[in-house]
Order: C-alpha cells, then sequence, then structure tokens
C-alpha cells in the first residue's frame, strides 16, 4: 500500500517520487505471525529491508540517521516507533498490543540535525542545494502494510448471519453491516424462502446468485467507499477472502467492477453450480 | 473475588443489538431478563472479572458530578490480566452494560426524550461498541476503562496526575483521545500529559480553555507531520511541545 502522500522539504527517498533519479530505492518485506514459542497474544515481525543510495546508508552507519519501524494499531490505541540496528531481524510486539489492522511503516530518520545533506542520485531540479535537517525528519520512507491480525479463525460463513424483522415489508430485505457481523434483515416472505432455499441442495445456488452476492457487493462497496468499516471481522475476512483469489479489492472502484468481483468469487457455489445440477 | 465472566454469545449479541434498533424500549432492560424473554445465551469467557467492584451511580450527568474519574480506576481494577486486545471484545462490553453495570449505565446514560427512535440510538451508542472510536469515546463501561488502562500504563507518571489532566475537561479528554495518532504513543502522550499537568495544576500558568487546547493538539499534529516525534530526544520532544502550547494560549 502506498505510503500517504506527504509533503516534504527536503528530497526523501520514496515510492512514486522523482526525488532521486539514479534509481535508489528503499524497500522492505514483512511477516507477522502470532508467536507460538514465547507467549500467547504475542505478535512477531520479521522484516527485511534493502536501502538502494550509499548517501543514506552512510548517515546511518555514522549514526546520523537510523533505521525505524513504525508500528500502528488503531484497535488497540497502540503506537510505536522502533529503531532496528539491522537491515534483516526480527522483533516482538508488547504482549496484548495489537489486533485488527497492523499497519507497518518503515523509515530512515535523521536522529541528529544534518547539515548541508546532499545525497547522491538527486534529481538535477535540486541543483547543489545544501538541506538543513532537523533531528526527527524523515530521510526515506517505505511502503506501508497493512497485516490483519487476529487471534481467533473464522470462516466467512460465521460472519453472516440473518434475522427475521417484522419492520420491513415482507418481499424485503436489508444488509446491516455496522458490526463485526454481517446480519440480513428479512422480511417474513423472504426469511421463509431463506429456509426453504438453504436446506434444499437443488435451491442453495439460487442464494449465491442473489441474496449472497447483494451482501458481498454491498460490503465490498461500503469497504471500498471507506465507510469505516475497515476493522469489523467481516471486512477484514472478506479482504483475505479477495486478495487469496488475487483481486485487490481498493482497485476496484464503480459498481460495475465490484459486481463482477462478486460473481467470479461466487461463481463456483452459483452458476456453476446451477448448471452442475441440470446437467 | 474473581471470576470469570459470562458474555454473550456473538448470535445474541447481534440480537439485542437488533431488538435495541428496531425499538428503544424492548432493548432497556437488565441482561438476566433479555436473556429469558429473547433466549439469549451466555457463554464462558477468559476475562478475569472482580464481580465485587461496583461502580459509584452518578447523581447527574454534569461533569463534576458523574463520578467517571473515580469509576474509571474501579472499572480498571475490576478486570485483572486484561489486555488491550481483550478491550476489543465487543460482547464482555455490551454484557456489562446490560448485566453488572445495568443501573450505573441507565444513570449516567440517562434519556432525554421519551421517544422510541432516540431512546434506540442512546442504546446503540452507550450500550454497544462496535468501533474502536466508540470504544473509548461513547460505551458507558469501556470508556471508563480506556483511562482507566491509559492512567496506569503512561510511563513516568503516576496515575493521579494522568487523572487530573484527562479528566480536567470533557473537551480536553475527547480531543486528547481524537487524535490516537499522535496520543496512542505513550511517549508522547507521557510528555503531553506531564506538560498539561504542569501547566494547568502545578504553575497553573494557563487554564483550560476549548478553542486554545484545540488549537494545541492541531499544532502537534502539524508539527509531527514533518517531524516522528517519537524519533527526537526528551529535551527536543518537550520543547517541540511547549512551543505548540505557547503558540495556542498567547493572547
Amino acid at each position: 500500500m502506498p505510503s500517504k502522500n506527504r509533503i516534504y522539504q527536503h528530497p526523501v527517498l520514496r515510492n512514486g517520487s522523482t526525488d532521486y533519479a539514479d534509481g535508489s530505492t528503499f524497500e522492505s518485506i514483512f511477516s507477522v505471525a502470532i508467536s507460538e514459542i514465547t507467549s500467547k497474544d504475542t505478535v512477531e515481525v520479521s522484516y527485511v529491508l534493502q536501502v538502494r543510495n550509499m548517501y543514506l546508508l552512510k548517515l546511518v552507519e555514522n549514526k546520523k540517521a537510523g533505521l525505524f519501524l513504525s508500528f500502528y494499531s488503531s484497535e488497540t490505541l497502540f503506537k510505536k516507533l522502533i529503531k532496528i540496528e539491522n537491515l534483516q531481524g526480527r522483533l516482538q510486539l508488547p504482549k496484548g498490543a495489537v489486533l485488527g489492522n497492523l499497519e507497518i511503516e518503515p523509515f530512515i530518520i535523521a536522529v541528529t540535525s544534518i547539515s548541508d545533506f546532499l545525497p547522491n542520485g538527486l534529481n538535477e531540479e535540486y541543483g547543489a542545494i545544501k538541506f538543513e535537517i532537523e533531528a526527527g525528519a524523515t530521510l526515506a520512507v517505505g511502503e506501508r502494510e497493512v497485516f490483519p491480525i487476529s487471534f481467533s479463525r473464522r470462516s466467512f460463513q460465521d460472519l453472516i448471519r440473518v434475522q427475521t424483522s417484522m419492520e420491513l415489508d415482507k418481499n424485503e430485505y436489508e444488509i446491516s453491516l455496522a458490526s463485526n457481523i454481517i446480519t440480513i434483515n428479512m422480511g417474513t416472505n423472504v426469511r421463509q424462502a431463506w429456509e426453504l432455499m438453504s436446506s434444499d441442495p437443488n435451491f442453495r445456488p439460487f442464494l449465491f446468485i442473489s441474496i449472497y452476492k447483494d451482501t458481498f457487493v454491498e460490503a465490498l462497496s461500503a469497504l471500498v467507499s471507506g465507510d469505516d468499516v475497515e476493522e469489523f471481522a467481516w471486512a477484514r475476512k472478506l479482504k483475505e477472502t479477495f486478495e487469496k483469489v488475487g483481486l485487490n479489492i481498493t482497485d476496484e472502484s464503480d459498481f460495475t467492477k465490484l459486481n463482477r468481483a462478486v460473481l467470479r468469487l461466487l461463481g463456483k457455489k452459483g452458476i456453476e453450480q446451477v448448471i452442475a445440477d441440470v446437467n | 473475588m474473581s471470576i470469570n465472566l459470562k458474555i454473550l454469545s456473538e448470535e445474541s449479541l447481534e440480537n439485542i443489538r437488533n431488538i435495541a434498533k428496531e425499538s428503544g424500549y424492548s432493548a432497556l432492560f437488565e441482561l438476566e431478563s433479555l436473556v429469558v424473554e429473547h433466549d439469549l445465551r451466555l457463554i464462558n469467557s477468559p476475562y478475569e472479572f472482580d464481580s465485587s467492584v461496583e461502580l459509584l451511580i452518578p447523581d447527574s450527568t454534569s461533569w463534576d458530578k458523574n463520578f467517571d474519574r473515580e469509576n474509571s480506576l474501579r472499572i480498571f481494577s475490576a478486570l485483572p490480566n486484561f489486555l488491550p486486545i481483550h478491550a476489543a471484545d465487543e460482547r464482555l462490553w455490551v454484557s456489562l452494560a446490560f448485566g453488572n453495570y445495568f443501573e450505573y449505565a441507565k444513570k449516567r446514560w440517562s434519556a432525554e426524550s421519551t421517544k422510541s427512535k432516540d431512546l434506540s440510538q442512546l442504546i446503540l451508542n452507550h450500550w454497544f461498541c462496535p468501533t474502536s472510536r466508540s470504544r473509548w469515546r461513547d460505551h458507558a463501561i469501556s470508556r471508563l476503562w480506556w483511562v482507566g488502562h491509559i492512567a496506569n500504563s503512561t510511563p513516568g507518571l503516576k496515575s493521579k496526575e494522568v487523572l487530573d489532566v484527562l479528566y480536567l475537561n470533557s473537551d480536553l479528554i475527547n480531543s486528547f483521545l481524537g487524535h490516537p495518532r499522535t496520543t496512542s504513543s505513550q511517549r508522547v502522550s507521557s510528555a503531553l500529559i506531564s506538560l498539561l499537568h504542569e501547566k494547568y495544576f502545578n504553575v497553573k500558568a494557563a487554564a483550560f480553555n476549548r478553542d486554545r487546547f484545540r488549537n494545541f493538539m492541531h499544532l502537534i499534529d502539524l508539527r509531527s507531520g514533518k517531524l516522528h516525534l517519537d524519533a527526537i530526544s526528551d529535551t527536543e520532544l518537550r520543547n517541540l511541545l511547549l512551543d505548540c502550547f505557547h503558540e495556542s494560549h498567547k493572547n
């Protein structure tokens, strides 16, 4: 995930910026796991960083700058900037500190003030300008990655429930996305049809091309449009499910694309099953 | 006496939420009644809970008589070995708000309107907490725990000092927690609370003012966009916060 667009008053090595023009890069690979050895409820992070710029590496070596990893978990109000000594390693976050979306972002940060900052490989537009850098300033920033952290394994099915509503017309249904579980509120006829269809293998596939499809599309739309639903369990699972089939849902911004993505995902249990049953 | 608390199952939690959405009057009952009436299920939880801890029932919802400060310490002590990841479990907070602390919640968040729709909204806001923001800001019980947790985990400060500052004014606490990318760092929040305690209590150099405080937090946000506050020295951090304070509080 691209790091947030920030404006700096000095050159910063980062993706998508033309501050450096010589192929300098700052890349990272992270893997996140729940510790099975030391203490449960503890998250372990492995990292490999690669810095392709000699000037910045020299600043790190001379202790004028440092390599840092920033961690943020909004669900648990946890934020920590950890200084690391090597480009590769593993660390543990405090027990019970993170849950939901864990954001990790690598940085090279000035730890002292640096006068005459003039790295190699700068875009020639900078000319020979030398920059005064304050301690704490960003010199390089890598890609921000978000990892879903969950201590209980749940299937997507566990995250959808249905409920009869007397408020709705008998032939209506509506989808509520405002908690960890998606609730499909159904008018009495819809609920009756649901029970009949879900208990009969011949009719079950039709749920996947109707109510389930609507539910997935509505859930995806909420997720993509930034409706403050990212931290819900269904949202994390849905994202994970789509990523498993190689679909980055943040790229699917319009309804037609979302609809097609859902049709592809549910095709096996819906349309293909209908054809298989007929044949 | 600590027991392992029984909490609503996920399914039952959603049932009550739905009941509350449809009619506030049908939902505002103690957990025991709701369980019987709506065939809800309670399950064992891993959370230790000291059921002897009672919350002070407020006489009024006014800021100086709501007992939030004392109750935040009480709820924190009622949940030993409790971690921030546990505080994300909505089932627990809903179970406590309808269960052990129902009378407290009803009094602290009493209804001002008799319309069922308004009552529904009140219950959804203060008895339920599906998002992290609702857990630290709105939920009758979990908001108290979060402050208790911050008071007991801010390095270098006594819980009394932290509570002095956070409970000085309702705007202060909302503004403070409303900047989670700044205040979630324990090091930054410690420096920040320490400075505020000094300014508001020790030297009484300033009185709390909502607009000035909001401006103060805004200035810190601006500065932290430019510098990593967690990467600078303690002295630099304090000076930066002082600058922001003086700038926001100058006449």
